[in-house]
């Protein structure tokens, strides 16, 4: 095989296998855990109600506020209280949780008088928490009245669980974005996360929905207020530390997504920055006694990612390239022509795979959401256009990543949250 | 606030009918779009998967668009099957020992996964220790302020340019 014929199979194989390894761990999921727990909406009564500590950190989320503490207050679990950081809010976050707290007796908050970042925010939240397990949200997700007893009773499950993910769903589905946004939570990060926990390492919470023992961030160090993504540093060190993250697809959250274009690619440019950041960060604790190198495949798979991403840039411009000296009559030095960037077989073959794992990712959601299956219909656009979207915040990420330089405070501005 | 006076409808989705109409003929046009251009796109290659399974039916499908939709779609070609089948099984074997990893941890997995919590009236000795607050306030360099911190209904905390904690007070305690 010379190298044309590596390239291309690494730009053709990686996702293909991918696809097919990440539909393998949903049904594994469902075969090994899903068909023995009992509906998302009827759980069980547990034996025992630990208190639980939610976390709400908040910047500049005044128009969001009286929804999420609304749903904040029909939570279906006997013992628990809320703790809202408001993280030096410019706007009036800060009088309309005072005036909520006044009305909301499990309602505690805590102020920072300067905008500190989300990670600072979580651990001046867990130091004003009284219980041991922390559910954390973001202060424009919904949780669901059940979510907090699929938490605890997980957390009940396995003594080794330092942190769970709940799963997001979208709500704003005003547009196509929204509308893709749907599709993808389902069948890109739904199978990812069921993968990873069959296999028992997984790449990270959720910070929309997540908890955490508070003794496994203890030993994780807390949340590391240099990380951009807070979630997969967290994640990465609890690992690290020795405990177990699983996912807990019954814990459900509606969240806010971006509905402009600009608004998603700065969050998936911090997304995948972060995550960049992060395995940059982790990569020599990785290889050092005790040694945690069940870590390692997770590892080597978002590296792969990002090299299959500047893999296919290479050799579109190569056949850009190659077309343009063809036209011009240059004879070029290397024989190399890429890629065009209209799809043949291969192309043809990764496109249905994609839409084979979209209809088994929702088929498997729709547990959890009725009528999921008619959001298909938008799913064309994800092969067309997010993919090349995901391609290029990773390839911009990388040098961002690697040249920020000494860490600093990650701070926040408000995210966009689409149509409403 | 009341107990459900802002509480959304649930599920708390926002949906289409909440964009304008124009917005919606917009999104569903170019969806529709978007389903004929990669259908377009892909119509050799999606035939060659079709050979692939069924020459005959490939064969077949191929002269009936040929004969409806020439002007669009062209003179229709299917590669050799053969050839495809034959490159693809390399990937498929490559994916089936990824899936043979992920089931073997599966099954060592599998107490953990299918694990239960304990039934009423069981004993709880399986759960790790809490933290004591001591250790956690410790840890931030703010000992002896667990009671402040968590019996505060509304805090209020200075940080310095580190972003270390400068001091956190009662909002509602009278500041002296």
């Amino acid at each position: 095989m010379n190298l044309s014929d590596a390239v291309a199979a690494f730009c053709f194989g990686y996702p293909f296998v991918m696809s097919i390894y990440w539909m393998a761990g949903g049904l594994l999921y469902q075969r090994l855990r899903t068909r023995h727990e009992p509906p998302a909406d009827r759980p069980p009564v547990l034996a025992r109600h630990p208190p639980v500590s939610i976390l709400v950190p908040c910047h500049n989320e005044s128009r969001q506020l009286a929804e999420t503490f609304a749903a904040l207050q029909r939570v279906a679990y006997p013992d628990y209280e809320v703790i809202a950081i408001n993280d030096g809010s410019s706007d009036d976050t800060g009088a309309r949780l005072d005036a909520l707290a006044a009305h909301m007796p499990r309602l505690r908050v805590v102020h920072l008088q300067s905008n500190q970042g989300k990670s600072t925010a979580l651990n001046a939240g867990a130091l004003a928490a009284r219980h041991e397990l922390l559910a954390c949200i973001d202060g424009d997700a919904l949780l669901d009245p059940h979510a907090l007893t699929w938490l605890v009773r997980r957390f009940q499950s396995d003594p080794a669980i330092g942190a769970l993910t709940g799963n997001p769903r979208i709500r704003n589905r005003a547009t196509l974005l929204g509308r893709l946004q749907v599709g993808e939570f389902s069948s890109i990060l739904g199978l990812i996360k069921r993968a990873q926990t069959v296999y028992g390492q997984l790449f990270t919470v959720s910070g929309v929905i997540c908890a955490f023992r508070k003794r496994a961030l203890h030993d994780a160090g807390w949340w590391a207020r240099d990380a951009l993504t807070d979630d997969v540093d967290v994640s990465w060190r609890i690992q690290l530390a020795g405990w177990r993250i699983v996912f807990e697809p019954k814990a459900l959250c509606w969240i806010l997504m971006p509905e402009t274009l600009r608004g998603l690619w700065r969050q998936r440019l911090r997304w995948a920055e972060g995550g960049t950041s992060t395995m940059i960060k982790v990569f020599p604790a990785l290889w050092t006694p005790p040694s945690r190198w069940r870590l390692i495949p997770v590892w080597m798979n978002y590296v792969v990612a990002i090299a299959w991403s500047y893999t296919i840039v290479a050799a579109l411009v190569a056949r850009a390239v190659h077309e343009v000296a063809g036209a011009l009559g240059h004879a070029l030095p290397w024989a190399w022509s890429g890629f065009s960037p209209i799809p043949q077989v291969w192309g043809a073959v990764l496109g249905l795979t994609y839409l084979l794992q979209a209809v088994l990712s929702m088929a498997i959601d729709e547990r959890f959401e009725r009528g999921l299956l008619r959001t298909l219909f938008w799913i064309v656009w994800y092969p067309l256009v997010f993919w090349t979207l995901q391609a290029a915040t990773a390839i911009v990420g990388l040098p961002r990543a690697l040249l920020r330089g000494r860490p600093e405070r990650a701070t926040w501005t408000s995210p966009d949250r689409g149509l409403r | 606030m009341s107990n459900n006076g802002d509480a959304p409808a649930w599920p708390p989705v926002i949906a289409r009918a909440r964009a304008p109409w124009p917005l919606r003929a917009r999104d569903a046009l170019l969806t529709l779009l978007a389903w004929f251009v990669l259908l377009w796109v892909l119509r050799d290659a999606l035939l060659t998967l079709l050979a692939g399974i069924s020459p005959e039916t490939a064969a077949r499908t191929a002269d009936w668009l040929e004969h409806r939709l020439s002007p669009l779609l062209g003179h229709l070609v299917p590669v050799a099957p053969s050839a495809f089948w034959l490159e693809l099984s390399d990937f498929l074997v490559v994916a089936a020992l990824f899936v043979a990893w992920l089931a073997v941890w599966g099954w060592l997995n599998r107490k953990q996964l299918q694990r239960q919590p304990p039934a009423a009236g069981a004993s709880d000795h399986a759960s790790p220790a809490a933290l004591p607050p001591h250790e956690q306030f410790a840890a931030a360099g703010l000992d002896q302020q667990a009671p402040l911190w968590q019996q505060t209904r509304r805090l209020h905390v200075e940080f310095d340019d580190a972003g270390r904690v400068l001091q956190a007070h009662d909002d509602d305690a009278p500041r002296v």
